[in-house]
């Protein structure tokens, strides 16, 4: 009798259903409100140069611009301050009532607290405040001298410090 | 931000009496002339020199008679330096310069005179003069360094 075997190879193939696993995961911003102030010279220059001065002649310095940078939309205000005295190596006394300042309105509409000009004060003084609505805004703080008082002749140096806080 | 002030030096005199006339009361020996004030404003911020900070000197020595100056005043406006007489009395003038101010600080550095300065002027005869005129320039200089 004829045997015929026959081998049968089972195969299994698997097939496995497709898990899933969603995992969310919440992100959260935090952007503080913030406003800055910076100013530069208007000719890029490292210092706000005023001169050169001659004795007894009224004399006027470039243009420092001055920047509001905000994302809190509330209003603010600038204040201005002469830190340390005005002094010069050569041992010079700088006559500090013959400095004085003015300041532009804003381009956004924040207006100038420095009605004409100024004497420079050494303590925090307000010449800026800015629109109802708390813009970012631009403007101008030019320096000079009245010219009423010679002084020694020389380089003379002064800190000039501009902050800003919420009105 | 630094706030840098350039202050240059500079020194200015002025005058209103460009010219002065003088008329001798004698032709005798020691007579004088009248004696005429006259003002000079000076500023100057820069005037590091103590001595002969004011110098006189005349283009011509004048022929028999001394042509002579006196530092009367100084008033000092906004400076921290002030002029003294370099000599008292008067002084006779020549062709070589002659000190007529010296510098005094008042305070600071003493380097800024700002002020009115009155120097007077007369001549006086060294023998008779015969009528004529005679004309001379004086040249006052102020010397800072």
């Amino acid at each position: 009798m004829k045997k015929i075997l026959i081998l049968l190879t089972l195969c299994l193939i698997s097939v496995r259903a497709q898990a899933s696993d969603l995992e969310t995961v919440n992100l959260a911003f935090t952007i503080t409100p913030q406003t800055v102030v910076k100013a530069n010279q208007s000719t890029m220059s490292a210092n706000v140069l005023l001169g050169p001065v001659i004795p007894g002649v009224k004399t006027e310095g470039e243009a420092l611009d001055v920047s509001v940078l905000t994302n809190s939309n509330e209003p603010y205000r600038v204040y201005h301050e002469l830190r340390g005295d005005v002094g010069s190596s050569s041992g010079g006394e700088f006559p500090e009532e013959e400095l004085m300042m003015s300041v532009t309105p804003g381009r956004a509409g924040g207006h100038s607290e420095v009605s004409g000009k100024m004497k420079v004060e050494r303590t925090r003084t307000l010449i800026f405040s800015s629109n109802a609505t708390g813009d970012a805004d631009q403007f101008q703080i030019r320096y000079s001298l009245k010219g009423d008082k010679p002084f020694s002749a020389g380089n003379y140096y002064g800190n000039i410090y501009l902050d800003v806080e919420n009105a | 931000m630094v706030l840098e002030i350039d202050a240059q030096g500079s020194m200015n005199m002025t005058t209103q009496d460009a010219s002065l006339n003088f008329t001798f009361s004698d032709y005798k020996t020691g007579s004088t002339t009248e004696t005429i004030p006259v003002n000079y404003t000076l500023i100057g911020n820069d005037v590091g020199r103590l001595q002969d900070v004011v110098v006189l000197k005349m283009d011509q020595v004048l022929s028999g008679m001394d042509f002579q100056s006196r530092f009367d005043s100084y008033t000092n406006n906004t400076g921290n330096a002030s002029l003294v007489a370099a000599q008292g009395g008067f002084v006779t003038l020549g062709t070589t310069d002659i000190g007529i101010a010296d510098k005094q600080t008042l305070s600071g550095d003493g380097k800024i005179l700002d002020g009115v300065m009155v120097l007077s002027y007369r001549a006086v005869a060294t023998e008779d003069l015969a009528a004529g005129d005679h004309i001379a320039a004086v040249t006052v200089m102020f010397v800072d360094n």
